[in-house]
């Protein structure tokens, strides 16, 4: 499939593409599908191969140097994405009639300035927000609609997704004589715009003028389109006076920096992105809260939650007691402080503070609020479940519920618990094997299950309260009320939780403990074993340690050279020179060993270095020979240059090559440490179980070249110029042989007869030889001379026997 | 389409001068960067979003992030696939936003301006039906005709990896046009 796709894409060359070219042409399966992906790839670069002519791209990237131009200088930067982003706001049914209305005012505005007469220059807008009159100069288009309307609107209206251009032609020729340099003086003087329509004007053009599929393309190809372009830029140079939700869109809108801005691709997750937004519908709340600081640096506000927030700022008659704006929070803290009767005069102040404040409240983002301790903070959500709030020091009549009534439960429960506890004999407690005391914890004390005689305690203080308070401290957390109690005393602890194993039978925590005491006794059981097996073992090694062998041998592979540390043990208390000397001994009952099978080399044609031939090189070689293999131990890197040829024995004094050595002890000299050598008599009775001798030997390596082959003729460089060899593959009666084995021998190119039988390959000019077997069939050879572009062969193949 | 004649998206040329250039506060420089590829910019966006108005968008948006994330742009390296990835985490972004765009009966004849016969409308659902890295693939070998090399270098694979990949969005796409 991968070699079809490279195919396709025109990747593969030489004997690739060639062996592709023959599997198609020989599997049909492979061949409708190349012919599919081809016919998708070409259609897809047909739908595809639209490209904008250069005025198109020109245009566009005039808009971005633009773009970038006005970023650079510190200039409102003209806006041409929001057009491609409109913002979609919520329209009540109620805000339709009027928003009607002003569409069809706005458009006789429009067209009324369009072909009325001329005028030197735009009027100003009219302070209401209303449409203007824009007088304007003949053949001179309107300004496009902008939703730049104040933010005091209460419905925040839509950024027309097309701005509303009633006459193309018009526009282009504003669209001309409109240029960079006007778009950074209007962008200066922002006093100095054409007349705008409010934004609810302008919601409903664009909802009524131009919808989305009808509009003329922004940044299309045609040619009409651009000009208004470069209008909507030069009527939009003023981007902070515009609302903050027309303009929220462009900065909120933003992508992802972290993932847009990176260089690297990002994998597209599949599902995972839609939760995203569901988290940001649940913060809502939090911008409700607080409208006057809108949260400007999220990253993906989109446009739902603003809508939600929207919807909050509209006034709703129906909530009596709520102010304007924050009708929300505050009728979630009036129950706090209003159901109160006696109530405290704090309470009453703030309460009158949040009625004198409340018309201020409604617009507080006001910088000249007052100074005064503002309501809003002291009637926060938050403080409210602070106790100071409520134990406050003006209430002597009503004691804090929860504050006073947790010590007296405490009380109560440590008094009950030990009353019960020294009511009980003690000693029948002690003497129940089952209870296991010490594991009852004082964090354990909530969760234990009270007997029937204790548990009335604490809800019949909780009873005794008034009701709202019972309300109150019942809504908070029987375990913030444990917290808040004092630590029981330690000798408390024990005598608690009797009663609790006691009354029950034996309960899940014994059961557990037993188990676990079981298991750790057969744990230590286990261990007691396994030190008896390893002490036994220990005391069998140490005793049979004076019956073992001196050497113990360990037959290996050949090729497998172990390298073992050569353990001696010392005994302690020796001199170093009674240790020099034992070593020395060592040394020599080491190099007289006898070899257990020595492997000599083979006689070598090449030079090699010559052995010794005197008496004292023979000496010295032996001498050399007995140090090398005494050191071998020690040192065995020393032993490389110093090893002779062959190792001569004693006896004879000549090499003998091919012969094991005979067991008969060697002559040997030892190297004195001064380099004199030593020599030392060895006798037959001191080695009588040493068999091994080390005899160092030297062995080369030579490489004998045999002749060159004999060169074949060159062969056609590629696989251009080869012929086809096709054929079919038939048994004896004419039936094709599907899946027979057609081998080039000279060339090792096996390939298998399809369906049909038939088999292509191409492989150089000449003679070639084919064998051709199949399963049942007998094998056949045949000889097939290639020349020309393609050859045709038939070959039968007879039954097996 | 690619043009055999131009020089390789990979190949810096002149690019890492004009980068520096413009990441010292040349806006010529950045311009004539912005300016040089914006055609396979285009196609590269017309691909990935399917749609004119979208790649438009995209297009737009892409220029001004290069703008602002010059910065970032590889030392010594060419612009062209730092700007090709760009706009693809750009449509990434855009289709994490808007799950909508991933639809493919959004790619519609009228979203590309032109006629379109059956079998190309095929091929276009099918196509619109891929992740945006397996457009952005198919993209650059089959419509820009990229060789494998660069593609690599483009979206950081190895040239395995881009054959193997290639070859299941071409199985994929004929599954999805026989779906």
């Amino acid at each position: 499939m991968q070699q079809l796709s490279a195919f396709i894409d025109s990747a593969l060359s030489g004997v690739s593409r060639e062996l592709v070219t023959r599997h198609l042409a020989a599997c049909g399966a492979c061949r409708d599908k190349h012919a599919a992906w081809k016919a998708a790839d070409e259609s897809l670069r047909q739908a595809l191969a639209w490209t904008p002519n250069e005025r198109t791209l020109e245009g566009w990237s005039s808009r971005v140097e633009m773009c970038i131009t006005a970023e650079r200088k510190g200039l409102p930067v003209p806006e041409f994405t929001p057009t491609l982003l409109p913002v979609i706001a919520p329209v009540t049914p109620t805000s339709l009639p009027r928003m009607r209305e002003l569409l069809e005012s706005a458009r006789g505005t429009m067209f009324s300035h369009a072909r009325g007469p001329a005028a030197a220059k735009p009027a100003e807008p009219s302070a209401a927000g209303t449409p203007s009159e824009a007088p304007r100069p003949a053949g001179q288009a309107p300004e496009p609609v902008r939703a730049s309307a104040p933010s005091e609107q209460s419905e925040p209206a839509p950024e027309p997704a097309h701005d509303a251009m009633p006459d193309p032609p018009v526009a282009a020729a504003e669209a001309e004589a409109a240029t960079e340099t006007e778009i950074i003086a209007e962008a200066e003087n922002p006093t100095a715009q054409a007349p705008e329509l409010d934004a609810e004007t302008a919601a409903i053009a664009a909802d009524d003028s131009a919808s989305p599929g009808e509009a003329a393309p922004l940044f299309g190809e045609d040619t009409q389109a651009e000009p208004e372009l470069e209008a909507a830029g030069v009527a939009e140079p003023d981007i902070e006076d515009r609302p903050e939700l027309v303009t929220e869109p462009e900065v909120e809108a933003e992508p992802e920096p972290d993932i847009e801005d990176r260089p690297e691709l990002v994998t597209e997750p599949e599902e995972e992105t839609e939760p995203e937004l569901e988290p940001r519908l649940q913060l809502e709340p939090v911008f409700v809260a607080e409208p006057e600081a809108p949260d400007e640096d999220e990253p993906e506000i989109v446009a739902g939650p603003r809508l939600q927030i929207e919807s909050v700022f509209v006034p709703e008659p129906e909530t009596p007691t709520v102010p304007v704006s924050f009708a929300g929070p505050r009728l979630q803290i009036e129950p706090v402080f209003v159901p109160e009767p006696e109530a405290p005069t704090e309470a009453v102040r703030v309460s009158d503070v949040y009625a004198e404040q409340q018309t201020e409240l409604a617009f507080v983002p006001e910088p000249d609020a007052p100074a005064e301790p503002d309501p809003v903070l002291v009637a926060e959500p938050d403080t409210r479940d602070e106790p100071e709030m409520v134990a406050e020091p003006e209430t002597p009549a009503e004691p804090e519920p929860v504050l006073v009534a947790e010590p007296e439960l405490q009380i109560e429960l440590a008094f009950v618990a030990e009353q019960e506890a020294l009511a009980e004999p003690v000693p029948e407690f002690v003497s129940e094997p089952e209870t296991h005391v010490p594991s009852v914890s004082r964090q354990e004390l909530p969760v234990p299950t009270p007997s029937p005689a204790r548990e009335p305690e604490p809800v019949a203080v909780s009873e005794s309260r008034p009701a709202n308070r019972s309300s109150h401290a019942t809504d908070r957390d029987p375990f913030l009320l444990l917290k808040d109690l004092k630590p029981l005393p330690e000798w408390s602890v024990p005598e608690l939780a009797m009663p609790v194993a006691e009354g029950a039978t034996p309960s899940r925590e014994g059961a557990h403990e037993s188990a676990v005491m079981d298991a750790k006794q057969a744990r230590r059981r286990r261990d007691i074993r396994s030190l008896l097996v390893a002490c036994s073992v220990l005391l069998i090694v140490v005793l049979t340690s004076a019956y073992m062998p001196e050497v113990i041998r360990i037959p290996l592979p050949e090729r497998w050279r172990l390298r073992l540390p050569r353990v001696e043990f010392v005994r302690r208390g020796p001199t170093p020179a009674e240790d020099a000397a034992s070593a020395r001994a060592a040394a020599l009952r080491l190099a007289a060993r006898q070899p257990v099978v020595p492997e000599l080399v083979p006689p070598d044609p090449s030079p090699a270095p010559v052995a010794p031939r005197t008496s004292q090189d023979s000496a010295a070689a032996s001498s050399a020979n007995v140090v090398t293999g005494a050191e071998a131990t020690l040192a065995p890197a020393a032993t490389a240059d110093a090893a002779p040829t062959v190792a001569p024995t004693a006896a004879s004094g000549t090499p003998e090559r091919g012969v094991p050595a005979t067991p008969t002890p060697a002559r040997t000299t030892l190297a004195s440490p001064t380099g004199s050598p030593a020599p030392v008599e060895a006798t037959p009775a001191l080695v009588p179980d040493s068999p091994a001798t080390i005899i160092p030997v030297r062995i080369t390596k030579s490489v004998r070249l045999s002749n060159p082959p004999a060169r074949k003729p060159p062969e056609p460089e590629g696989d251009e110029q080869w012929p086809l060899l096709c054929g079919e593959v038939i048994d004896s009666e004419g039936r094709p042989v599907e899946g027979a084995r057609v081998q080039l021998v000279s060339f090792s190119l096996t390939v298998r007869t399809d369906r049909r039988g038939r088999f292509c390959v191409a492989c150089p000019p000449g003679v070639r030889s084919l064998r051709v077997e199949a399963t049942g069939l007998r094998v056949v050879n045949r000889t097939v001379e290639l020349s020309g572009e393609m050859v045709e062969t038939r070959i039968a193949l007879p039954p097996a026997r | 389409m690619h043009d055999p004649l131009r020089r390789p998206w990979t190949e810096p040329g002149r690019d890492p001068q004009h980068v520096y250039d413009a990441q010292r506060g040349d806006l010529a420089a950045l311009f004539t960067l912005l300016r040089e590829y914006r055609r396979e910019l285009w196609s590269v966006c017309f691909a990935l979003t399917l749609d004119r108005t979208r790649a438009e968008r995209l297009f737009h948006e892409t220029l001004l992030r290069a703008a602002k994330n010059l910065r970032s742009v590889p030392n010594g390296a060419a612009f062209l696939p730092w700007l090709v990835r760009l706009a693809a985490n750009g449509a990434t972004s855009s289709q994490r936003r808007d799950p909508a765009l991933k639809d493919p009966a959004s790619s519609d004849r009228t979203a590309l301006g032109t006629e379109l016969t059956a079998e190309q409308s095929r091929a276009l659902h099918a196509f619109a039906g891929l992740a945006g890295q397996d457009r952005l693939l198919f993209a650059l070998a089959a419509i820009e005709r990229l060789p494998y090399s660069e593609i690599g270098a483009i979206t950081r694979r190895e040239n395995n990896a881009v054959i193997h990949e290639l070859a299941q969005v071409r199985a994929r796409l004929a599954h999805g046009e026989a779906a």
